[in-house]
């Protein structure tokens, strides 16, 4: 039984992410989690069907995808990462119990395969879905600039930082 | 406000199998890999990056844990990003003051640097805000090191008993 994990340098052939997008999870009482979601930082962006499309500031149209519970538990049922190109996802297709998904009516539009790992784990691999814009700077609650932080020795950072001049 | 979603991760009863579905159909690699220290030829845990070649990606987007024998798959938890240490500060006191559940944080992870604060939400779920996160590339090397509580952090409330077990 192998139980080190074999190098498997990357190549052409394997199907190439590019970042890792949005999680779907299944709740027994979403509008609780909702109300969560809201105060842990999330923006609700969209609801389609039984669906609640969640976001942050990023480029990600939603990075987090809240369903109702089909089981009277809670549910995990994969995360999604952007790939490179449209040959990626074709890729993808292939390989066994591969299902694929227009997502054309949800923010960004876009396609969707997803697939599921010997261990029964769902992953999903989004092509073509439009970029939210960002915002120049990060948001933040009170913060107004940080810069370096002033250490003992060293104090890079001059004058104020959170007084309003 | 939470910028992205970073990483997730969950234990797998099918460890071998699942990491070689991801390492061997995708440009998933290693950055970190813990080993059992009673059994240093079994690895029980996986921290995976995007290998985009000479740019650079965050340390882990997927992380896989073996399961104990006979524990099920289930999910460990998700983690977003914030903008930064003060940031994680104003929210761990802002949940705490909601009355939402603290699982442990806020300290500073070892294996990716995070400052890390997780929480439960209110369906049970383990959920992570975490910032200042270590970017890796093709140059940087894959680390092999014995599983336990000292490699998880390296400041923050002691680690609860519980954590590694279940979402």
């Amino acid at each position: 039984m192998a139980t080190r994990i074999k190098p498997s340098p990357n190549n052409p052939q394997k199907i190439q992410l590019q970042r890792i997008s949005h999680v779907f999870l299944r709740h027994v009482d979403p509008e609780k989690f909702l109300t969560f979601a809201k105060d842990f930082g999330f923006v609700e962006e969209a609801r389609n069907g039984d669906a609640v499309y969640l976001r942050g500031y990023g480029v990600d149209p939603y990075c987090y995808v809240v369903q109702p519970s089909t089981t009277g538990e809670k549910q995990f049922e994969g995360g999604a990462f952007v790939v490179k190109s449209k040959e990626d996802l074709e890729k993808a297709m292939k390989l066994p119990g591969a299902t694929h998904k227009d997502l054309a009516h949800l923010p960004g539009g876009g396609e969707l395969v997803s697939l599921t790992a010997p261990g029964g784990g769902k992953m999903h691999l989004i092509w073509g879905q439009e970029p939210r814009a960002i915002p120049t700077k990060e948001p933040s609650a009170q913060v107004q600039h940080l810069g370096p932080y002033n250490l003992p020795f060293t104090k890079d950072r001059k004058g104020r930082i959170l007084e309003q001049s | 406000m939470v910028h992205k979603l970073g990483h997730y991760g969950y234990i797998s009863d099918a460890f071998d199998q699942d990491l070689a579905f991801y390492l061997d159909n995708f440009n998933l690699t290693p950055s970190d890999i813990l080993y059992e220290p009673s059994m240093p030829e079994l690895d029980v845990l996986a921290f995976l990056h995007i290998d985009l070649g000479s740019e650079f990606s965050d340390h882990h987007t997927l992380f896989m844990q073996r399961a104990a024998p006979g524990q099920k798959m289930v999910m460990h938890h998700c983690s977003f990003e914030v903008a930064d240490f003060d940031t994680q500060l104003i929210g761990h006191q802002w949940l705490a003051d909601k009355g939402y559940t603290s699982v442990w944080g806020v300290g500073r992870h070892i294996l990716g640097s995070q400052i890390f604060d997780y929480w439960k939400d209110t369906s049970g779920f383990k959920i992570e805000h975490y910032a200042d996160g270590d970017v890796v590339n093709e140059k940087t090397p894959t680390s092999r090191q014995a599983a336990g509580p000292d490699t998880l952090s390296i400041w923050g409330p002691p680690l609860p008993a519980d954590f590694v077990k279940a979402s």
